[in-house]
């Protein structure tokens, strides 16, 4: 029997203890003295949200083929434990084997969102590992970071060893089968470091210096050594039948956040909006093999008895063969106890005739997400979503038995005015007439309309990545314009509308296009004893400005800026496929309010095509 | 076709509580290919009833489930295609056939047996003729008077009734490393008219003798659960039979 890491004592006084005891169905055992390699993977938020990211269940099952490697899960132990683990000096475990973190070659950390950066120093600190990368020696694993944040990883680049710029599919073998050799010919940390760094898509932040102006934007980003590259190359798996999918993924006893299989259907996003980070990091559009998804679904359902999936990608109407794959699903599924969800549909015929099926119409509720309130703006952002198209949606929608809409828009996007604001309500109201023109016989009670929204953060590798970011007042001040217009509405009373906090936006906007500096403010945050800023109830961004303070760093400097288009901004030396004078091009369409055609209908030229694939090549066969 | 399952739950399972228990069966029956039925309604779900919820914190060699299959092979390939995609720490022991009419165990529970052993090395169990010579006395009073707290009052419940054996004895506990080990062992009331949990019985007899029990120091462990034929306590893996 496995012995765990926490005394009965601990798991008995603490919350959910379920989350430290691994165990789950389909987690991997290994005999470590049978392995070259142990690599624990961390998603820095609790068990129940970790639990629920594909990437990891993904790079678990690619890493547990090789024979060589054991990949085992850690995720952060909630303050209460937290604060045990301190107290009585334990180290930070992995699930699996229930062995310190510090033991192993490598902790690999996805970084999905920028709130979780005084988590990553949380596992750290936990894990007993020096928190920068310099400080670290010889016993220590090698610290890589991956996901969506990595693609601007300057501010926590000193907490990391390697930054892994990609997918995982293409370069890890490399990477692990080169740390394999260079471990037997004994070579130091540092030497394995410099050979990692000349891997395409590895970047060692150690091996580059950052200078800066007077007036604190970059001078230069120079590597230390000849013989690493300049610029580091996005990592794409452009073989689909090579993206990899957790053939078993671990169920966890507890309920995650998502608790249901999930089926990815496609990588990447036709539709280029310009707010969009996604969407433009994930290019080139791919889409799975119908039939390899059909025997996918099949195997993962069979080897985890989930009673349901999930299908997954970033605008599911756009896979072209959905009908086909769903009408299998359905056919083979339904009426045996397993939903079939479907998230980021178009709302049209075609798919509410599929939700009629596969859901209970009374019940769901319907999702439009025109994120601007008039199609000015919509120009702008280039959501190629109109007023017309959601309300025949809607109206379709409410012929068939719905009652129930929700809208997602943001408030605070560039060049937005008072009219774009007050055009949120006013949509709503144009949707809920739509329902009051069906006769009173033949609906059921009243329709409700939540509008939700959120306050945009420009980010990196988008056409707004040079945009000053709005302020907080201003972000207070559309929220409440939004809802004293929609108490001016007729059909007020059908609606509801939920807005979220901004100060927690505040800071994301910093992060995301924050540089080497800001290490030193997440540095003292976290000694401060701040963590877990992604949950409202620890958040308190005071902590922040104090730190900022305290270090003598402006955070308005990133934020509320505008930025030129020959400064070099921190995540320049990243190549992200999309070319700066495509970004730029949609920046000047954005100002102009053109709209750019989706990458089916015209390609926009935005330099992705260089990695021959996806929807690039789709129609050149 | 209605069967009864009887499992274990040891080692680090003790901590998963009793509705995450469910869930698991509820996909291991989907992944051991069994040919369960389901609700009526939008929402159909598996036909599934657990004879008592588990402690978390406690171990069992005798947790039951009923379940309702459509077809059925045999008790013992039903025994192996549920092991085959079980986790350490739960193991299914047998499955029972049902008689056409019988109620489920949630409905029939009457008893649970229950052993109690150190796991801290307290050594406060190290004499098993004097605990057996406590008990006897504790079991002779006129009445063993407890406070037993709901959420909404407090109430007063006479023990001596409810506690139909208890005794101190050596046991072993294979799946939790446990041999010969000294034990306090106890069947007492259990179900929906009277349900009488470990801590009340340990409670009682530790503040008879001046002493507090501690939870954190003991290990409790379920042996059986039991219905009640003819005056009788019988084991709930004994009312159906193996086909």
């Amino acid at each position: 029997m496995r012995k765990l890491a926490l005394s009965d004592e601990i798991l008995m006084s603490i919350d959910k203890p379920a989350r430290y005891i691994g165990n789950e169905v389909n987690s991997v055992i290994k005999d470590k003295d049978k392995i070259d390699i142990r690599f624990v993977m961390c998603f820095p938020d609790n068990y129940e949200i970790g639990m629920s990211h594909l990437g990891i269940q993904i790079l678990y099952d690619m890493f547990n083929q090789r024979e060589d490697t054991w990949c085992e899960r850690v995720y952060s132990p909630w303050p209460d434990l937290h604060k045990i683990m301190k107290e009585k000096d334990i180290p930070l475990f992995a699930l699996e084997s229930q062995d310190p973190i510090k033991d192993f070659d490598f902790l690999g950390i996805t970084i999905q969102y920028e709130m979780c950066y005084t988590n990553i120093l949380q596992i750290l600190d936990l894990a007993k590992i020096p928190l920068r990368s310099k400080d670290r020696n010889e016993e220590d694993p090698f610290v890589i970071g991956g996901g969506p944040c990595t693609y601007n990883p300057e501010p926590i680049a000193d907490f990391f060893d390697i930054i892994y710029i990609g997918e995982g599919e293409t370069r890890y073998d490399e990477l692990l089968t080169l740390y394999k050799k260079m471990r037997k010919e004994k070579a130091s940390r540092k030497e394995i470091l410099h050979e990692m760094g000349k891997l395409s898509g590895i970047y060692v932040p150690s091996l580059y210096e950052v200078t800066y102006n007077e007036d604190c934007t970059i001078k230069e980003f120079k590597a230390l050594y000849d013989d690493v590259p300049l610029t580091i190359e996005k990592q794409v798996e452009m073989n689909t039948s090579n993206i990899g999918y957790p053939r078993k993924p671990v169920i966890p006893f507890i309920k995650a956040i998502q608790d249901r299989v999930t089926l990815e259907i496609m990588r990447g996003c036709i539709r280029g909006c310009r707010f969009c980070q996604a969407g433009m990091l994930y290019r080139p559009t791919r889409q799975r093999d119908v039939n390899e998804l059909k025997a996918m679904a099949d195997e993962m359902l069979a080897a985890t008895g989930y009673d349901e999936m999930s299908l997954s990608s970033l605008s599911s109407s756009d896979y072209e063969k959905l009908d086909e794959l769903l009408d299998y699903l359905i056919e083979k599924y339904n009426g045996k106890g397993v939903n079939i969800s479907l998230p980021s549909l178009r709302i049209d015929a075609f798919s509410l005739d599929v939700m009629s099926k596969v859901q209970d119409v009374r019940k769901s509720s319907l999702t439009f997400a025109p994120e601007a309130g008039t199609q000015r703006l919509r120009n702008v952002i280039n959501k190629g979503l109109t007023e017309d198209d959601i309300l025949n949606g809607a109206g379709l929608a409410f012929e068939g038995g719905w009652q129930k809409v929700k809208l997602y828009f943001m408030l605070g996007l560039p060049f937005e005015t008072e009219e774009d604001m007050k055009g949120i309500p006013e949509l709503a109201e144009k949707i809920a007439r739509r329902y009051y023109e069906i006769p009173k016989d033949q609906r059921n009670g009243k329709c409700m309309i939540t509008m939700s929204t959120s306050f945009f953060v420009p980010k990196p590798f988008t056409p707004f990545q040079w945009v000053k970011m709005a302020t907080s007042e201003y972000f207070i001040n559309a929220a409440h314009t939004v809802k004293d217009h929609m108490m001016t509405m007729l059909n007020k009373k059908s609606m509801h509308y939920i807005y979220h906090h901004e100060d927690v936006t505040i800071l994301e906007g910093i992060f995301a296009r924050g540089d080497r500096r800001l290490s030193d403010v997440i540095e003292m945050v976290y000694k401060n004893g701040q963590f877990f800023d992604a949950w409202e109830e620890f958040f308190d961004i005071n902590k922040y400005y104090d730190a900022f303070k305290a270090l003598n760093i402006d955070p308005d400097f990133y934020i509320f800026r505008e930025r030129p288009y020959d400064e070099i901004l921190p995540w320049d030396f990243i190549d992200a496929g999309v070319s700066k004078e495509f970004l730029i091009r949609e920046a000047e369409n954005a100002k102009k309010g053109i709209v750019t055609p989706n990458c089916r209908q015209k390609c926009a030229g935005c330099g992705i095509a260089k990695y021959k694939g996806g929807v690039c090549v789709e129609r050149k066969n | 076709m209605n069967v009864r399952i009887k499992f274990a739950k040891h080692g680090s399972m003790k901590f998963i509580g009793h509705l995450d228990i469910m869930r698991f069966f509820q996909k291991a029956i989907i992944r051991a290919g069994l040919d369960i039925a389901y609700s009526e309604g939008y929402n159909p779900h598996q036909i599934m009833s657990f004879a008592q919820p588990l402690s978390v914190g406690v171990v069992s060699d005798g947790e039951y489930m009923d379940i309702t299959l459509k077809s059925a092979s045999s008790s013992a390939d039903i025994v192996n295609r549920l092991n085959d995609v079980s986790v350490e720490g739960i193991k299914v022991l047998d499955c029972k056939l049902l008689l056409e009419k019988a109620k489920n165990s949630m409905s029939i529970i009457e008893a649970a047996k229950y052993a109690v052993y150190e796991k801290n090395g307290m050594n406060m169990l190290s004499d098993i003729d004097c605990l057996n010579e406590k008990i006897r006395s504790f079991l002779n009073k006129d009445s063993i008077i407890i406070s037993k707290k709901t959420k909404k009052s407090e109430t007063e419940l006479d023990l001596k009734p409810l506690i139909y054996d208890f005794k101190a004895e050596k046991i072993t506990v294979e799946d939790e490393d446990v041999h010969d080990q000294n034990a306090l062992i106890f069947t007492v009331s259990a179900g929906s008219v009277a349900n009488i949990k470990p801590d009340h019985i340990l409670n009682a007899f530790f503040n008879e003798y001046g002493m507090e029990y501690n939870e954190i120091d003991y290990q409790v462990f379920r042996i059986d659960m039991y219905a009640k034929e003819n005056d009788n306590f019988i084991s709930l893996n004994d009312l159906g039979d193996t086909f």
